[in-house]
This record gives C-alpha cells, structure tokens and sequence, in this order.
C-alpha cells in the first residue's frame, strides 16, 4: 500500500481539487463555487473556464461569502468555499457556524494555504488555529488530505457526506503515499504501517514527513506505527485506540497549532477510551514567520529530522 | 386586502406577536411592533390585484416562491404571527416561542415552515438573500427576494458587501427593505454610532433607492414595492422610516423597550387597545 521509495513522485493536492472540482462539477449540476478574491486559486479558475455561470468571485468579503452559501444552498445548490483557510475560517467563522452549521446546510468549505505551507506572505496566509475553530463547531465535519490521491478520493466522497464539510489543503510538493486503489471513508483513518514500540498519528503534509522520520527511527531500533487522521471529525475513535493499545507512547504531528487540533482531538479518544501518554508534536502555541516554507519547517521543527528529534527527546536518547 | 383589512391584520399581528414575546418571557417588542406593517405589506398585500409575495402555506419548500428574509432576526416572533395567521403551521405554536424544545426559535429558523434560512446573526440576512438571487440568477428564475434590515444594523460591514455584490451582478429582483426605527439595542442609532445619510450610502453602492416617509402606511410601502417592481439592472432598498415600538403609546420611539418584553400590566393595556383595532 505504501509506496516509499517513489518519493520523486511529487503533486500538489491543490492539483487534485482543480481536478476533482471538475469531475464533481460535471457530475452534479447543483455545485457552485465562490471564490474570495485571492489569486492563484487554481481550481476556481479552471471551474470557471468550464462553468463560467457556476463560479462567483464574490471578493475579498470572507463573511459575505459564507452568508452568500447559505443562500445558495436555499435553492438546492451545494456551494464550495474556497479561499486561505486563514481569512476564510477566522473571518467568517461566525457564518459559518450560525449560518451553515446550525441550520445543517450542505456547504464544502475549502481551505488552502494551511499551516507552514504558504510562502512568503507571513502570519496572514498560515492558518494555525483552523483545525481547532472548525471543529467545535457541531455538524462540520473536518479533512485534512495527506497527498494528490487522498484528496482525490476526499473530493470524490464529499458529495456522499451530506452537511458542511471543512477540507484543508496546503501548499506545495508532496510525495505520494497511497496508490490509486485508496479509498477515503469519512470518520475512518488508515493504518500506514505497523510498529511495536511507538505510534504516530499524522494528518496533512505531515504524514509523509512522519513516513520519513520513521526510516530514521528504525535505524535506532525503533518500531514505529504511523496512522495517517485525516478525518479529524468525525474522527475513527477504533483504530486510534486500538492503535494505542501497549505502545510506550504515542504523538501527533500536525501543521497546526498543537492545542485543539489533531494532538487534542487524539487525546480526547485516548483520554476517555484507554489512557496513553501522547505527546503533541505541532507548533508550540507560537505564530510562524514569513520565510520559504522548507526553511520554515525546519526552524519550526516540522520536517522529518525535526520530527525524529522530538520523538528520540521524548523517549529519552 | 383592502386597507382597513391590512389595518386589522396588522392589530391582530401585533396582538399575537406581543403575546407569543410576553409568554416567552423575552423578546424585542419596539423592533418587533416598528416591522409589523412592513411585513404585512408583503405577505397579504395587493398590487393590481396580484399580491405581493408568491407564496403557498401547504408548499414551504415550493420552487416558484419568492422569498423573504428577515435580517433584522429580533423581530421574527412578527413573521411567526404571520405564518401561523397563514396556516403554515399551527397557531398554537406561538404559546411556546422560545422555550425548551420548542419549534419556534427566538431568532429566524430555517427549521420553521415559511422560514427560508436561518438568519440569526444581525447583518447576515442580506447577503443570505444576494445567494438566493444569484442562485435565482443563474436558473434564469426571476422569483422576487426580500430582505427587511434593521437600521442599526446597517453598521456591520458585512450588509456593504453584499450590497456591493448585488449591485455589480445587477441583481434588480433583489429588494431590501431598510427599517429605520432610529433606536437599537444600546440607545439610539444615530447617538451609538450614525448611519445616515442611508440614501446616498445605498445610491453610492448602485441601488436604487425609494423612501417611504411613513413606513406604517399601507400606502406608500405598496407603492414603493411596485415601483420597485419595475427596476431596471439595479437592487432596490426601500428605506422606511418608522417609529420604534409602534402601537403601543408608552414604549414608542424608547430604546428602553428596544429588546425587552412586556410585563402583565403593560401587556394588558396593550391588549384592550389592540383588540378594539382588530
């Protein structure tokens, strides 16, 4: 299932949802897409080379736009969101959550730009407190994929998940983890490789980073397991425990502030099912920088050496 | 309806309303009372013997309606009243506005028959209602969709934006209705933070806009509304100006009553006023 040594093959995943948008959009007329006015959203604009009265610029009006969804979806459309999940989430979180979570409307919000991965602009396009703002909200249901494939198939079992969904996307290269014959299940996470001693669960672009830190780990003797949560609610409360079960010590690794996202929501299953020690790997409650992203993570400790570091420090060599 | 039958009806509206905000022990009655005209208006009013709103109390969900969406969410115990005066739902609901599980939010709930989306926030409402028509816009529907505001909440910026939307899509099945009661929650509008000049802001943004010198008149609000009827590549916003509390002689135009209920005494010198109206 998983393919390592094929790391050269990179994509993006903001590749897919452009590919994806399409499929969705061809197959169920009812799809709108609006689109805050950032540029460089590349599935908006393919849609609206294909769709052109099916996609709405609304502007840099993040409010509006989540307001505008609920409208849409009163005359049976399904609106995707898209925009920096920054601007996106925390602007217009209060729409979004008396707007579209409390009446259970059917709005995809998209967004792009999470964590570390965006470049250059700084603080304003990392969203670092997404995960946590999205999923206390009830109804929404929270994605973040982990490559091209599993945001393919995300995008591709969205339209079966009725109600306001929040997928996060970043940005940039990653290589690829699963083959083409994954499929996402909301409320499942996927089990990427069996380890005795510890177990690391990982969502978005931390997953292959994690993969990474693992070839390290195993060279010191460590048998790590690594589950990618990229279904973070509903969240697959089964295997994390199971997962749990006799290991030395668990971690989350997350692009994502380490308080109320995965680390939390892991937590929360262990906490309440079968006490573990974890420990949250992520950014230790502090704002990033602006900086080239793969400096950045190295400076956050967010790629896979920095990511061996903290669990070889946590286990004590 | 004739006028003194709007007349009637709006009595026994703002009767019902008043009844339905006491039992539930809280409420908005000077918001509430100031919209009741307005919103009669619209859902039994009459222009060349067609009436105004296309709407069917057995089909909620009917795809040829048109809309109304009640920004100014605090006044919505006045559109209850309406739709269990039009058989929507039972009347019988209203006694259990705002309580433990109960039907009836005290903010607009898309869950209610009649009630198209849950306008719960002040200053959503509009920009739920430029959805609707760019929805519309993109069937080639040409329902018409309301959206009654508050004047306070003018204020948030969200109302702009979509305002600002609306009119570069060209959207003229889009009306907004303004509610200037002059008084919100906290004192008086123009003493908490100004609005006006409400014309030029809506002219600027590319609305046509027709003000109602009495937003209680019957009159002029069908007036406005047919004129409306007819703009060309434009939203229209109808700015009514009215009286905060309207009909009931001691609260009107007091902020004091802005988001209160009545209590036994006041509801039942209310009362005996309204019922000889009705």
């Amino acid at each position: 299932m998983i393919k390592l040594n094929n790391i050269e093959d990179l994509s993006y995943v903001e590749r897919a949802f452009a590919e994806s948008v399409l499929k969705l959009g061809k197959k169920y007329p009812n799809i709108v897409i609006l689109n805050t006015g950032c540029s460089g959203n590349i599935a908006a604009e393919k849609f609206s080379k294909f769709f052109e009265y099916r996609c709405f610029n609304l502007g840099m009006a993040e409010e509006n736009i989540a307001s505008c969804a609920a409208g849409f979806s009163v005359r049976g459309k399904v609106p995707f969101i898209t925009g920096k999940a920054l601007l996106l989430v925390g602007k217009a979180w209060e729409q979004v959550c008396n707007g579209i979570c409390y009446p259970n409307l059917n709005v995809k919000i998209v967004g792009t730009h999470s964590g570390l991965s965006a470049s250059g602009e700084g603080v304003i396009s990392q969203a670092i407190s997404d995960i946590a703002l999205m999923r206390s909200l009830p109804n929404m249901s929270v994605v973040c994929p982990a490559d091209y494939r599993e945001t393919l198939s995300v995008f591709g079992n969205v339209m079966e998940n009725f109600g306001p969904t929040y997928i996060r996307l970043f940005e940039g290269e990653i290589p690829d983890i699963y083959d083409k014959e994954y499929s996402f299940e909301f409320g499942k996470a996927s089990l990427l490789k069996e380890g005795r001693d510890i177990c690391i669960f990982a969502t978005g672009k931390m997953v292959s980073e994690s993969l990474k830190s693992v070839e390290i780990l195993e060279e010191k003797g460590i048998s790590a397991m690594v589950v990618n949560v990229s279904s973070i609610k509903p969240i697959d409360e089964e295997l994390i425990v199971k997962c749990g079960e006799n290991k030395k010590l668990c971690f989350s690794v997350e692009d994502h502030n380490i308080m109320g996202g995965l680390g939390s929501a892991v937590m929360e299953v262990l906490g309440e099912k079968n006490p573990v020690p974890l420990v949250r790997i992520g950014l230790n409650d502090q704002f990033g920088e602006g900086a080239r992203p793969k400096d950045l993570y190295k400076k956050y400790g967010l790629d896979y050496k920095g990511i061996t570091e903290k669990i070889l420090n946590a286990l004590g060599y | 309806m004739s006028n003194s039958d709007l007349q009637k009806k709006a009595a026994q509206i703002r009767l019902d309303a008043l009844m339905s905000i006491h039992k539930a022990g809280a409420g908005s009655s000077g918001s509430v009372m100031s919209v009741i005209e307005i919103l009669v208006s619209l859902y039994y009013g009459e222009i060349l013997g067609k009436s105004v709103m296309n709407f069917d109390s057995k089909k909620p969900q009917w795809e040829a309606q048109d809309y109304l969406f009640l920004s100014k969410g605090q006044a919505v115990p006045a559109q209850y009243a309406i739709l269990a005066d039009l058989g929507f739902f039972d009347k019988s609901e209203l006694n259990f506005l705002g309580q433990i599980n109960s039907m009836l939010q005290p903010r607009p709930n898309a869950k209610v028959p009649g009630v198209a989306a849950s306008t719960i926030s002040n200053g959503h409402g509009l920009s739920v209602a430029l959805g609707v028509a760019l929805a519309l816009k993109m069937d080639r529907k040409n329902n018409k969709i309301f959206a009654v505001l508050g004047d306070g909440e003018l204020q948030s910026g969200q109302v702009w934006e979509a305002a600002m939307a609306a009119s570069h899509y060209k959207l003229s099945n889009l009306i907004a209705f303004i509610d200037n009661n002059k008084v919100q929650a906290g004192g008086n509008v123009c003493s908490v933070m100004n609005i006006d000049p409400i014309q030029d802001k809506f002219e600027s943004f590319g609305w046509n806009v027709i003000q109602v010198t009495n937003g209680h008149d019957f009159d002029q609000i069908l007036d406005a509304v047919s004129r409306a009827f007819t703009s060309n590549r434009k939203p229209v916003c109808i700015w009514c100006h009215t009286v905060a509390g309207r009909g009931i002689d001691f609260a009107e135009g007091k902020p004091g009553y802005q988001g209160v209920a009545l209590s036994e005494s006041e509801m039942s010198e209310v009362i005996s006023k309204l019922k000889d109206l009705k």
